[in-house]
């Protein structure tokens, strides 16, 4: 039942009627349109949300709006009016205890605490943090917004949650240990450094020699600091190709295909206002993604327009002017829809089609035969909506558009990411100040000429997926390519995996045939922070030194061209070893010392050799940064124009050019299973990370599987319990949510789940862990190896057990 | 995935009357809603679903906090946290205060009741420990009319109290103390803003100096927030001093039955209250030594 109040909001008095249980949040995002006050972690701990109700500091996340009848609400962009992102004010706002403590803290801070400026290392985000150390313990980590650098409203306080607690958690491993039990059965010896760094070098040589070193693999999870260009750099040493990151899902399709198209991939321009945003599979509110949440509040101020294609309405489909609730799964449809419409309604730019071009009429010709209404059925989007994304997108000068990991993990994300950068390209968005534009690098070592040396080239004859040929030029493979080489052994057998900093029992599609593969291995070592699914069944596990317990340069994300100091700030707990000098140390025992350093400390100052300094001095510096030109029209491709046709890609063998049959490429449900699974980064963990720390397991407790409540009623399907999601892979179990904003065909599971309370049963990662019903392929984008990860046919079920 | 709230509906009684009509009338179905705080996380993590929730924030008369002719100090079930902490309280209860300062972060403060503090029957209320200290007792209104409820014997386990199911706690009585007090609460958590991983509440009656009647309550190590009545008699009447703090803190820990969970383990959770004990105790003796000073 709805019900009529009256609310006042920075003193515009409105009469609305609101539903029992929207929250003011829910009233201030949809009704009133204000983009800093934020959905954070929904729950009342992180303060995003925060705003005065007659007088009172409130979260607005839990205050129901008709309770709210008659209130005078003040909110942050009051204050914040006219300023520039986000700034003290609003963080005192958000925060007013410790702005008290603040003001009782000035130089020299009363209880004896050091400030340091530092970045947080926990999301790409990486925000200039001031770190506050007491008695050698990092206790807090507050923005720091004295030095310009970039700092963000973090929504859910992520870093600032987790990072003090990780590093002083009751479960952190502090000492290598050895397998002393069965695989999984969870009996260890602690053991020496020295007894587990020859024992791992002895099983790698022996390999090496018996069988080749493309037979030992390794697995890396995101760049944190060096670590990732360490092991990659020992991978190459070593002599193996065997390297499976997450680029094959995250980052290299949409950054080959700007590539392949424009010359060079591309970032929003922050730096100045567009006239619109399009957030593409990307909710950059809750998690980082390309666009800044200071560039989104100062577009929505200064009256922009915001379009948002998701499946699900995100904090930021809340605020959009235009919600495109795609099909899961089918961006490449509704892509080629959207240029079909830029193209028959000449909508592009003239003279950049005649000018900058190749291959125009090949892709005019090619969607011809494309009706919208087909697009429609695909993609689930109407007509009407394919025209209005068009008309405005083309309409709007300057106009900035994120795709983000969704589109990323499709079967045909390569040619969907090369149209969406043929229409940024001529619809005149490339390379102009609030556009989307070409970053120069600033003077440090390229990661990848850190890693890949010239002396070592990386073997090409006995890589593994050598098809994927983007993959290979990248130097990774994708991780189904292993595991099914592990399983079948082809084309050469894989004995050893050394694991940096990653779950791959959790986070590789396909849980049970990952588990069989890892099982099947002679030799796995895991480098962690805590006892995961994975180093469950390794023979060898290391404890790590996280961020802020050692020194390390960060330069991840690559495409946003910087690199930042995370200096030391307190010592790492018992014996961790940053993976760095694991990896350094490992290499002196593989005989490959002379490509490393004596201290590996001593690759600080090589990577910023190019620079000039050392790291020593950097660290006053802390950052170095891109610069951006604005040079129209500086297109790095072969004809230095917008290669719509692509030679070199046809010399390579693939697709010249984008071919409705690929792009309409969508996934089929059938009567046995009916409805479509896709996900979304969970906003308070990372990844498949950190469901042992308390600060965001109350916020997330428990895995969620939101449905359409229809669905649920026709299904028979009970709020809060347990429900069975089930798809030919397999089945796994999470709490069900109803959301009215889903269309009802779809469910949105959680990601990442497995139990850090459950050891003994391989930490419960059968249980909810959501790649246990993710398939493996067959069925690849042929560039990368891609796969449909955001949308698979499943069915719910009640859980009679 | 954000969490939205579940459907319900919201009804407004007027009377403390109406919202109990409304509570017999719905029964399982039915919540009170205060400040929502706890329950609001619930519902959007699922684990309560109520179909309605009786609002009762706009019964008049609820949220008062004041001192009756006889010295009892009555704080409305309605009273928030931080209209507590601001309140003067602490002329009272210095432990009172301390914890209505603790609770959660100022936005929860300002929106969290007392009533609701108690009523969620959590083992780590903030407010249990000073109250079972204080021996108050809640004054709860159901079909049958009005009775007090003394605090000791309302918590029956988690979330589980001896609230009948169509009874409001409309008050908290705080009795007048037989003579001046010297009470603190300590609260051990991971971060300011979190609920106790373990907290103890430690009152001394200073009418007999150092050695007069000590109170000690425990939240957070057992299923219910509880009085260490062991503890508590082992130094009854005796003069304090180190040994006698440290065997009182020891006795206090052997009372506790504390679980492992994702904040603490167990074996943690008794070396915290070990240590949060004996520092009460230090404090409220040093607090009493002063008092004497002042009225001297």
């Amino acid at each position: 039942m709805s019900h009529q109040v009256q609310l006042t909001v920075n003193d515009e008095t409105r009469s609305l009627g609101v539903e029992p249980w929207q929250t003011l949040l829910d009233v201030l995002t949809e009704d009133f349109r204000l983009s800093r006050t934020k959905e954070g972690c929904s729950v009342g701990e992180c303060g995003a949300c925060s705003i005065s109700v007659d007088g009172k500091i409130v979260n607005s996340c839990l205050y129901l709006a008709v309770d709210a009848d008659g209130s005078d609400i003040v909110t942050m962009e009051k204050d914040a009016a006219g300023d520039e992102g986000f700034g003290q004010g609003m963080e005192d706002f958000i925060h007013p205890e410790v702005a008290e403590r603040r003001a009782n803290h000035r130089e020299p801070r009363a209880d004896g605490a050091e400030e340091i400026h530092t970045f947080c290392h926990l999301c790409p985000g990486h925000c200039s943090m001031t770190a506050i150390v007491e008695a050698g313990r990092v206790v807090d980590l507050e923005p720091e917004l004295e030095s310009g650098l970039y700092a963000e409203q973090c929504a859910l306080n992520k870093g600032r949650f987790t990072i003090p607690e990780v590093m002083g958690h009751k479960d952190r491993l502090l000492y290598p240990r050895k397998r002393v039990g069965e695989r999984g059965e969870g009996k260890w010896e602690r053991i020496s450094w020295d007894e587990a760094l020859d024992t791992i070098a002895a099983k790698f040589s022996h390999i090496k020699e018996t069988l080749g070193p493309e037979s030992v693999a390794f697995g890396l999870g995101e760049p944190k600091g060096l670590e990732f260009a360490f092991a990659q750099r020992l991978a190459t040493a070593f002599g193996t190709p065997s390297v499976v990151t997450p680029g094959w899902s995250c980052g290299i399709p949409k950054g080959m295909a700007a590539a392949f198209t424009l010359g060079a991939g591309t970032v929003c321009d922050d730096d100045n206002t567009a006239e619109l945003l399009v957030l593409w599979g990307s909710n950059m509110n809750q998690t980082t993604g390309g666009i800044r949440r200071e560039t989104l509040e100062k577009v929505m101020e200064a009256g922009g327009k915001l379009m948002v294609v998701d499946p699900q309405k995100s904090d930021i489909a809340k605020l959009a002017d235009l919600w495109i609730r795609i099909k899961p799964g089918s961006d490449g449809a509704f892509a080629a829809g959207v240029l079909k419409v830029i193209i028959e309604e000449k909508f592009y730019d003239e003279e950049i089609v005649a000018e900058w071009t190749l291959g125009f009429d090949k892709i005019v010709a090619e969607l011809a035969q494309v009706s919208l209404e087909e697009v429609e059925e695909l993609s689930w989007v109407p007509v009407d909506q394919i025209q209005e994304f068009a008309r405005t997108y083309a309409a709007a000068a300057p106009a900035a558009m994120q795709s983000g990991n969704a589109v990323d993990q499709l079967v045909n994300s390569f040619q969907t990411g090369r149209i969406i950068s043929i229409i940024r390209g001529i619809c005149g968005n490339v390379n102009i100040p609030g556009g989307d534009v070409f970053l120069t690098a600033p003077a440090f070592t390229r990661p990848g000429s850190f890693f890949l040396l010239s002396k070592y080239p990386r073997n090409t004859e006995k890589i593994l997926g050598d098809q994927f040929k983007f993959a290979q030029n990248s130097a990774f493979i994708p991780p189904h390519v292993l595991t099914k080489a592990i399983l079948e052994e082809d084309p050469v057998p894989i004995k050893a995996l050394m694991v940096i900093l990653s779950n791959p029992i959790v986070s590789w599609p396909n849980s049970a045939e990952t588990y069989k593969a890892l099982m099947k291995l002679d030799f796995i070592v895991v480098s962690e922070l805590f006892m995961t699914p994975t180093t469950d069944i390794a023979d060898i596990v290391l404890p790590a030194a996280w961020g802020m317990e050692h020194e390390e340069l960060g330069y991840w994300p690559g495409w946003y061209q910087e690199i930042r100091a995370h200096p030391k700030l307190t010592e790492p707990p018992g014996e961790c070893w940053p993976d760095t000098k694991i990896i350094n140390e490992l290499a002196k025992r593989l005989g490959l010392g002379d490509d490393f350093w004596d201290d590996d400390d001593e690759a600080l100052d090589e990577m910023l050799k190019p620079a000039g300094v050392t790291y020593e001095e950097f660290k006053d510096k802390r950052t170095l940064k891109p610069t951006k030109k604005f040079v129209p029209h500086a297109y790095k491709t072969p004809s230095k124009k917008i290669e719509v046709y692509s030679d070199r890609l046809e010399q390579i063998g693939y697709a010249p050019l984008p071919t409705w049959e690929e792009l309409k490429k969508a996934v089929k449900v059938d009567a046995e299973y009916p409805l479509l699974m896709t996900n979304a980064k969970e906003e308070a963990y990372m990844l498949s990370g950190f469901k042992q720390v308390a600060s965001v397991r109350i916020i997330r407790p428990d895995p969620m599987v939101e449905m359409h409540p229809r669905m649920a009623d026709k299904l028979g399907l009970t709020e809060g319990a347990w429900v069975v999601i089930e798809t030919r892979d397999g089945a796994i179990k999470q709490r069900l949510s109803l959301n009215r904003n889903l269309d009802r065909r779809v469910v949105v599971a959680s990601f990442g789940w497995w139990f850090p309370e459950q050891a003994g049963n391989g930490y419960g990662w059968k249980q909810s862990n959501i790649n246990m019903l993710t398939p493996s392929g067959p069925d690849y984008d042929p560039s990368t190896g891609g796969i449909t990860l955001r949308g698979v046919p499943c069915r719910v079920r009640a859980d009679l057990d | 995935m954000l969490l939205g709230l579940p459907d319900f509906d919201i009804l407004f009684p007027a009377s403390l009357g109406g919202a109990i009509a409304m509570l017999e009338e719905h029964g399982e179905d039915a919540r009170l809603f205060a400040g929502g705080s706890d329950l609001l996380i619930a519902m959007k993590h699922k684990k309560k679903l109520p179909r309605f929730l009786i609002n009762i924030k706009r019964i008049p008369g609820l949220d008062g906090i004041e001192t009756a002719p006889d010295g009892t100090l009555v704080i409305g079930a309605l009273a928030t946290s931080a209209a507590i902490a601001t309140s003067g309280v602490g002329s009272v209860s210095t432990a009172l205060a301390e914890a209505a300062e603790v609770l959660g972060t100022s936005q929860i403060r300002n929106i969290g009741t007392i009533g609701g503090n108690l009523g969620n029957a959590s083992p780590s209320a903030e407010f249990a420990p000073p109250l079972l200290c204080l021996e108050a007792s809640l004054t709860c209104v159901g079909p049958g009319g009005e009775r007090q409820l003394p605090i000791d014997q309302f918590f029956l386990g988690p979330g589980k109290t001896s609230l009948g199911a169509a009874e409001v706690i409309t008050e908290i009585r705080v009795p007048p103390q037989a003579g001046p007090i010297a009470d603190t609460y300590i609260k051990h958590s991971l971060r300011r803003m979190d609920v106790a991983m373990a907290s103890a509440a430690i009152l001394l009656d200073t009418n007999n100096g150092s050695a007069g009647r000590v109170r000690i309550a425990l939240g957070a190590v057992a299923p219910v927030p509880f009085r260490a009545l062991k503890a508590e008699a082992l130094i009854a009447g005796q003069t304090i001093d180190d040994d006698l703090i440290a065997e009182a803190a020891e006795a206090a820990t052997d009372e506790t039955t504390p679980i492992d969970d994702i904040r603490g383990y167990a074996d943690y959770r008794r070396d915290v209250v070990r240590d949060i004990v004996a520092a009460g105790l230090r404090k409220v003796l040093a607090a009493s030594g002063e008092n004497e000073k002042a009225s001297a």
